[in-house]
């Protein structure tokens, strides 16, 4: 499938969707959600949407459970959501973007379901080797069994990664055995395997609360609890109670500090010796109370690894809380991690008619780190610490919609001593307006970092990173069978330039959804690279890192039917103008069964 | 001369591939002549180890055996026996299988499970005990355990996967790793007359490869088929005789990084009273 061939296949594809030509459902959702390409949602989320997609039928408690955990809905969404009989009734312009999107993906959705408690799911994708998933799910009333297998390219071992869970509903609330997660206040102790990321269409997130205790669907390798948990309603409030045994590839080094692998790829000989090497025990005490508008939680937890003959305790703590005052709502955390650091959160927004506005301060401890702490930093290593900044503000008049973030962020300390910490800010601005037809989306996106700083030498010699992008979105509906998107990237960073193209094709024919895309660029320099996002199946939110002179095609088709949907896709790539070089392929299957 | 030949083609297999135990596939002559693919297109056959979901489409008890000379080398014998019985909605076989000669031996006995869910998923496990003897050095074994599954997509079309050796079993004193291999395809089946196959093959130390095959049958008495199959380049081809409970079938494979070919013979009895 390389060279011509591939070439005429594409060539022929294309001819033939010119031809042919209503993207709805899930697919929509995901090419216009409000969201950087370099930050596709988190597994969590993308598992809940297709569990809504099979499921929906209406607004029932199930559904509702999911939506109050997808990470891209405002508050507002919500409670919106939850006070409705039906989507269709739902005013779509209280919704923020990414709600009005959802929302509209409600309205797509048959709710004439057939009953299929039992799903199994087959992914098959090749790059440079074969890839295998293998999920399946079963509910039996208000109870849940599940299961996952992995084996990532070039790993030695067929089923790599293995996870399971029990659900069971009892009479006071939920208990799991297998694989669970915890998601408590605003990350620092307790969070996903994603930390909400900073910048536009961050502005619903930043201020979500954790959901507190979930089984563990996500094929991240490193980050679920094996053990038990339990969920308890009682008039005092939600008592979360945990233990775990957890294997996780680590180490404890020399110093005693804790280190984790969270690839998840197991193929070098040092990758495979640290495959599950630390032994993780873990207790967890969770209370959260809600008293009319405000929210207040805390959580105690401890834990125990040992690797060879070294081992570490540490305890963690935290209170975070949630409260509306009118149209101000105030919230955070405050948390002690390993080793007694500190890391706190405090945020305020304000939700006006017309206008929104978010700030939040964050402060971390150099060397923080806890249990599964996960907040929403500059730098993903917290060594050195960090004190930042976050605002943002949203208006919005009829069809128009503006958001501008800034991002104001330094490190606590830096490594090398005698050295100024590093700094910089991030800084955006986005315009969208929405039709019925045709929605436009403009964004400019701003980077200044200062790598280092003597303090000696003048400002003008000292080498900064800034890094300016611009992006420009459309989307156009032809008709309910036929959707297309076009975007133009531009990078500017230092001096070296990145242009690229990328035009979406979605066409539906009977229960068959084609996708073309077609994707070219001229980048001269890995600082000057651009995001786009990539061709993906049903269930992945994959984005491309274009850094070349060159182009891509690729093309998706899904079939559908009552009893199962297959899907796949295809893409080739080209790094360099002409195409005529053998192109870099890469492929993927899935199989989705109901039963 | 025979020895230096076994030797040559045994050391030809060591050099492109490290581990070379349990690589042969005991698949059923017709299976072979499509191909040789490791999934059982057929259901009948040894092929029951590898895919052992492929045995519930045996609605009687049926006994199979099929016989080989690997690369068209007399001595180096290749033999598989399986039983297998219907138990209501669930399967059950038993089968042995043989690869070597007298200085080299491996033995496979495998114990097979498989069932029907919903009428829309079948699946299959089978158990199975390797045990190598080289002469003048003794015995070693070990276990393993293969999963297979088929989803039925329509009336003409089904998807079928396989993982084998899913614990990553080893064997011996080098610790010297069995293949693993995972398998996805498609089979198309056009009333009982067409049948055509395309899969993915890969066994997960090498580059994976695709194979595909037709078999046409114009009467239930004779089938043919052919196949072929990327990295390593094969191609092959065969055809059965049927009459009332017996079946026989012969395949031939080239091979063509060696530039040699293998023969193979199988029969297949289904013993005359229904479960």
């Amino acid at each position: 499938m390389e060279g011509i061939p591939i070439k005429l296949v594409f060539t022929i594809l294309f001819l033939l969707l010119g031809e042919l030509c209503h993207s709805q459902g899930l697919n929509q959702l995901l090419s216009q959600i409000n969201r950087e390409e370099e930050n596709p949602l988190p597994d969590d989320d993308i598992l809940s949407l297709e569990y809504i997609e099979y499921s929906y039928s209406g607004l029932n408690s199930t559904i509702i459970y999911h939506i109050e955990g997808l990470s891209f809905l405002d508050e507002g969404d919500i409670a919106l959501i939850k006070s409705s009989n039906e989507s269709q009734s739902i005013p779509l312009n209280k919704l923020s973007e990414n709600g009005e999107l959802f929302v509209e993906f409600l309205n797509t959705l048959n709710q004439i379901k057939l009953p299929t408690d039992i799903y199994f799911k087959q992914y098959f994708t090749a790059k440079n080797d074969l890839q295998v998933r293998l999920t399946g799910r079963i509910n039996r009333r208000d109870n849940e069994f599940g299961f996952l297998v992995e084996r990532d390219p070039f790993e030695v071992k067929a089923l790599d990664q293995t996870s399971m869970y029990l659900n069971i509903k009892t009479r006071f609330g939920n208990i799991i055995f297998g694989d669970f997660q915890i998601n408590n206040g605003f990350g620092l102790l307790l969070w996903r395997s994603v930390p909400v990321k900073k910048g536009i269409g961050s502005f619903s997130q930043l201020s979500r609360i954790g959901k507190g205790l979930k089984v563990y669907k996500s094929s991240h390798e490193n980050w679920n609890f094996r053990g038990v948990g339990s969920k308890i309603y009682t008039r005092f409030g939600r008592i979360t109670i945990s233990i775990g045994e957890t294997k996780r590839d680590g180490v404890i080094d020399s110093t005693g500090q804790l280190k984790i692998f969270n690839t998840g790829i197991h193929v070098s000989e040092s990758e495979i010796s640290r495959k599950e090497s630390l032994n993780e025990k873990s207790s967890i005490l969770n209370w959260e109370k809600e008293v009319q508008k405000t929210i207040f939680g805390s959580t105690v937890l401890s834990a125990q690894w040992v690797e060879n003959k070294r081992q570490l305790n540490t305890i963690g703590q935290s209170l975070y809380f949630k409260t509306t005052i009118d149209v101000i709502e105030l919230f955070g955390e405050m948390a002690i991690g390993n080793n007694r650091t500190h890391a706190s959160v405090l945020g305020i927004k304000s939700g006006f008619k017309l206008f929104k506005y978010i700030g939040i301060i964050r402060s971390i401890d150099p060397k923080y780190s806890s249990l599964r702490s996960n907040p929403s930093t500059e730098w993903s290593s917290t060594l050195d610490g960090e004190n930042g900044i976050y605002q943002s503000i949203l208006f919005k008049i009829n069809n128009h919609r503006f958001s501008l973030f800034n991002d104001i962020f330094k490190k606590r300390v830096n490594s090398d001593p005698g050295l100024y910490p590093e700094s910089g800010f991030e800084s955006g601005a986005q315009y969208e307006k929405r039709g019925k037809k045709f929605t436009l989306r403009l964004r400019v996106k701003n980077e200044n970092k200062t790598p280092t700083n003597t303090g000696f030498i003048a400002d003008e010699l000292i080498k900064k990173i800034i890094t300016t992008r611009y992006q420009a979105t459309g989307y156009y509906t032809h008709s309910n069978q036929l959707k297309s998107k076009l975007q133009l990237n531009v990078t500017a960073a230092n001096e070296s330039m990145g242009y690229g193209i990328n035009y979406r094709m979605d066409k539906q024919i009977s229960h068959v959804n084609y996708i073309f895309d077609w994707t070219s660029s001229d980048v001269k320099s890995f600082d000057a690279r651009i995001y786009f996002w990539d061709i993906n199946l049903p269930g992945e939110m994959r984005s491309k890192m274009v850094s070349y002179i060159g182009h891509n095609l690729g093309i998706r088709v899904v079939f559908k039917s009552e009893q199962y949907r297959l899907s796949f896709r295809l893409s080739s790539t080209w790094k360099n103008s002409y195409l005529n070089i053998h192109p870099e392929v890469n492929s993927g299957l899935l199989l989705e069964s109901y039963f | 001369m025979k020895l230096t030949k076994i030797t040559f083609y045994i050391c030809v297999i060591s050099v492109s591939r490290i581990f070379c135990a349990f690589e042969s596939l005991s698949n059923s002559a017709f299976n072979l002549a499509l191909g040789n693919p490791v999934i059982n297109i057929y259901g009948d056959g040894f092929g029951a180890q590898n895919d052992p979901r492929s045995i519930v489409s045996n609605h009687n008890i049926h006994f199979s055996g099929t016989m080989s000379n690997k690369f068209n080398i007399s001595s180096l014998r290749e033999s598989s026996w399986l039983v297998g019985l219907p138990l209501r909605e669930y399967h059950v076989g038993f089968g042995v299988n043989s690869f070597g000669n007298k200085l080299y031996q491996e033995s496979t006995v495998s114990f097979i499970a498989a069932g029907r869910f919903r009428e829309k998923l079948t699946w299959g496990i089978s158990a199975n005990y390797y045990n190598i003897f080289i002469k003048n050095y003794g015995n070693a074994s070990t276990a393993g355990l293969t999963l297979s599954w088929g989803s039925s997509l329509s009336d003409y079309f089904s998807f079928i996967g396989l993982i084998t050796n899913i614990n990553k079993p080893i064997i011996g004193l080098s610790e010297e790793a069995l293949p693993q291999i995972i398998s996805a395809g498609f089979i198309y089946q056009y009333e009982e007359k067409i049948k055509a196959y395309l899969s993915w093959e890969q066994d997960l130390i090498y580059k994976g490869g695709v194979k595909f095959g037709f078999s046409y049958t114009p009467a239930h008495f004779f089938g043919v088929a052919l196949g072929s199959g990327s990295n390593p380049g094969i191609i092959s081809g065969g055809f059965f005789l049927a009459k009332s409970k017996y079946k026989i079938e012969y395949g031939i494979i080239s091979y063509e990084n060696i530039g040699r070919y293998s023969h193979k013979i199988s029969f297949y009895y289904t013993i005359p009273f229904t479960r």
